[in-house]
C-alpha cells in the first residue's frame, strides 16, 4: 500500500522537512500520525499525494513510485485516493450533492452510478437534509463532512486526512474521526494526521506513527497488540 | 458523443458558476475587454478608411495636357493620334479630351457664385486640354514622356503635389501596418492578462481537483470556454458600439466635409461584426491558453 525506504524530504529552499525514515504501510490499516505543529505530519501527507517529492531514498504509493518523472500515473494513483483536507477545499458556488459528484465526474463511472454513490455518501455522513444546500450555509463541522463525503463517494482504497479536525470543535473533532475511522476496512486504508493525541480511537487496532522535528517512530496500538 | 454532450452541459454549467462567482470581476472583465476591441477596431477601421481615402486620392491624380490646337484645326496634327500615343504610355490610366466650353462650364461650376467674373472675358479664356489620369507610381517617366510627344505644348502636372500624395500614401500606409501590430500585440497581452487573472483567482479549485486526480483537460475546459465566451461577447459589444459610433459620426462628418465618401454601412457592418467575432474568438482561445500555460503547476510539482 505504503513503501517508503531511506526516504526524506528537504524543500528547494534548503528546510529539511523529513529525515531519512522507513515506512511500511499495508494494506486495511488505520493509521494516525501526530505531531505538534512543524513536526513534518504534512511534509509526509505531501509526499504521499505527490504534491512533494523525497529528496533521498524511494517512496511508492498504491504500488507507484512517487516521482515526478511519472505524472500522469500520479494522477491516476490519485483517483484511488479519497483526500480529506484541514481547510475543506470544497468547490464555492456549488451544493452539497454537487461537491460530492464532481470529486467523482472524470472517474470511470456511469452519471447514475455516480449519483446513486453521492446519495450514499451524504447519507453516511447524516446530510441527507442538507444534500441541496450550497456549501456557504454549512458550518463548517458540516463542511468537513462534505469533504469526507466526497472523498468516500470515490471509493477509495486510500483516505488520507489533513488535520481533518484543526478547525472544529472538541465534539465535532470527535464525531469526524469516528466518522473517518469507520470507513477503514480489509479494502481500504485510512490515513490520518492530528495534533490531538487525545482524541484518538481507542477502540480498534492502529499504527500510531510519532512525527518530532521531522523524525519519524512508529508504535502500534488497539486490542490485537 | 453522448459523453462528449453531457462534458459540454458540465463545462457551460461550470462557466456559468465561475463567471458567477467572479461576478464584478467578469464584469470589469468584460467592460476592459470590450473597451480595448473597441479601440483595436477604431485603429484597424481608421488605418483601412485612410488607405481607401489615400488610394482615392490616387486614383484622382491627374494631369492637364495641352496641345496645339490650332495644328489640330489645320489638320496638320491629328488629337486621336496623340490620344493613342498618350494612352499607349506606361503609366496613363485614361484620357479625356476637354474642349475650351467643358473647361469653361467646369470653372463656372468650381467659381459657383463668383463665376459672374467669367462674363468680363470678351472670349472664351480656356483652351481644350486633355485630362490624363497616371499612375502616381509612375508620376515622373510618364509625364516625361507625354512632354516628348509631338504636339504637346504644355504640361500642367501639379508635380508637387502629386508627389506629397503619394509620399502620403506610403506614411499612411507604414503607420497603418505598425498601428495594427501594436494594438493587436497589445490586445492579445492585454486579454491574455485579464483571462489569466480569472483563472489565477480560481487557483484554489484548479488545485483541489488536480489532487481529486482530474485531468488537466477537465480541469482547465471551463476557464478555456469561459475566456473564449467572454472575449467573443467583448468583440460583439465592442462591435456594436463601433457601429454605433460610426453611424453617429459619418452622419456629422458628412454635414461638415462634404466631399467624404458615404459610409457602405452593409459592407461595414458584415466585416466589422465577422471579424470582430472571429478575431475575438482567436484572440480568447490565444489568451486562454497562454493564460493557462502561465499558472499550470503554480504550487505543485504534478
Amino acid at each position: 500500500m505504503i513503501h517508503a525506504e531511506k526516504a526524506s524530504l528537504t524543500y528547494r529552499d534548503g528546510t529539511q522537512a523529513l529525515k531519512t525514515f522507513d515506512l511500511h504501510i499495508p494494506k486495511g490499516e488505520l493509521v494516525y500520525i501526530t505531531g505538534p505543529s512543524g513536526s513534518g505530519k504534512t511534509s509526509l501527507l505531501k509526499l504521499l499525494m505527490g504534491i512533494e517529492f523525497t529528496s533521498s531514498g524511494n517512496l511508492e504509493v498504491l504500488g507507484q513510485p512517487m516521482s515526478p518523472h511519472h505524472e500522469s500515473a500520479i494522477r491516476k494513483m490519485r483517483k484511488q485516493v479519497g483526500p480529506v483536507f484541514q481547510d475543506f477545499r470544497l468547490l464555492e458556488g456549488r451544493t452539497v450533492l454537487d461537491n460530492v459528484l464532481l470529486g467523482m465526474r472524470f472517474l470511470d463511472i456511469k452519471p447514475h452510478d455516480r449519483k446513486v454513490r453521492a446519495e450514499e455518501s451524504i447519507h453516511r455522513v447524516g446530510l441527507d437534509h442538507k444534500r441541496h444546500h450550497p456549501i456557504s450555509n454549512l458550518s463548517w463541522g458540516e463542511c468537513q463532512r462534505v469533504s469526507i463525503a466526497r472523498a468516500v463517494a470515490r471509493n477509495p482504497i486510500l483516505i488520507v486526512a489533513d488535520e481533518p479536525t484543526g478547525n472544529l470543535d472538541k465534539d465535532n473533532a470527535i464525531h469526524i474521526l469516528r466518522l473517518l475511522e469507520s470507513f477503514r476496512s480489509p479494502e481500504t486504508t485510512v490515513v490520518i494526521t492530528t495534533h490531538a493525541t487525545h482524541l484518538m480511537t481507542t477502540g480498534q487496532p492502529l499504527l500510531h506513527l510519532i512525527m518530532e522535528a521531522g523524525q519519524m517512530t512508529a508504535e502500534r496500538r488497539g486490542a490485537d497488540v | 458523443m453522448s459523453k462528449l454532450l453531457s462534458n459540454l452541459g458540465y463545462v457551460f454549467q461550470e462557466v456559468k458558476t465561475i463567471l458567477r462567482l467572479n461576478g464584478i470581476s467578469s464584469l470589469l472583465s468584460l467592460i476592459s475587454l470590450t473597451l480595448i476591441f473597441f479601440v483595436a477596431i477604431l485603429a484597424m477601421s481608421s488605418w483601412q478608411i485612410s488607405t481607401s481615402l489615400v488610394q482615392a486620392l490616387e486614383n484622382e491624380a491627374e494631369i492637364s495636357v495641352y496641345y496645339d490646337a490650332a495644328r489640330v484645326e489645320s489638320g496638320d496634327l491629328d488629337l486621336s493620334d496623340l490620344i493613342s500615343e498618350i494612352e499607349s504610355a506606361d503609366g496613363t490610366l485614361t484620357t479625356l479630351p476637354i474642349s475650351a466650353e467643358d473647361a469653361y462650364t467646369q470653372m463656372s461650376v468650381i467659381l459657383g457664385q463668383d463665376a459672374a467674373v467669367l462674363t468680363q472675358f470678351d472670349e472664351n479664356p480656356f483652351e481644350p486640354y486633355l485630362e490624363v489620369g497616371i499612375d502616381l507610381s509612375k508620376l515622373t517617366e510618364v509625364i516625361a514622356e507625354i512632354k516628348s510627344l509631338d504636339g504637346v505644348v504644355y504640361v500642367r502636372d501639379n508635380q508637387t503635389v502629386l508627389e506629397k500624395v503619394a509620399s502620403i500614401a506610403g506614411v499612411v500606409s507604414g503607420v497603418g501596418i505598425f498601428v495594427a501590430l501594436a494594438v493587436g500585440l497589445a490586445t492579445l497581452m492585454v486579454t491574455s492578462h485579464i483571462i489569466r487573472e480569472g483563472v489565477h483567482s480560481n487557483r484554489e479549485q484548479i488545485m483541489t481537483l488536480k489532487l481529486l486526480g482530474a485531468p488537466n483537460g477537465f480541469i482547465y475546459q471551463p476557464y478555456v470556454m469561459g475566456g473564449v465566451l467572454l472575449t467573443t461577447l467583448a468583440g460583439l459589444l465592442a462591435a456594436g458600439l463601433f457601429l454605433w459610433f460610426v453611424t453617429v459620426v459619418s452622419a456629422d462628418l458628412a454635414e461638415v466635409i462634404t466631399f467624404l465618401p458615404p459610409v457602405n454601412a452593409d459592407r461595414m457592418i458584415s466585416v466589422t461584426l465577422w471579424g470582430a467575432v472571429a478575431a475575438s474568438f482567436v484572440l480568447g482561445l490565444a489568451a486562454s491558453l497562454l493564460g493557462l500555460s502561465m499558472i499550470r503547476n503554480h504550487g505543485m510539482r504534478v
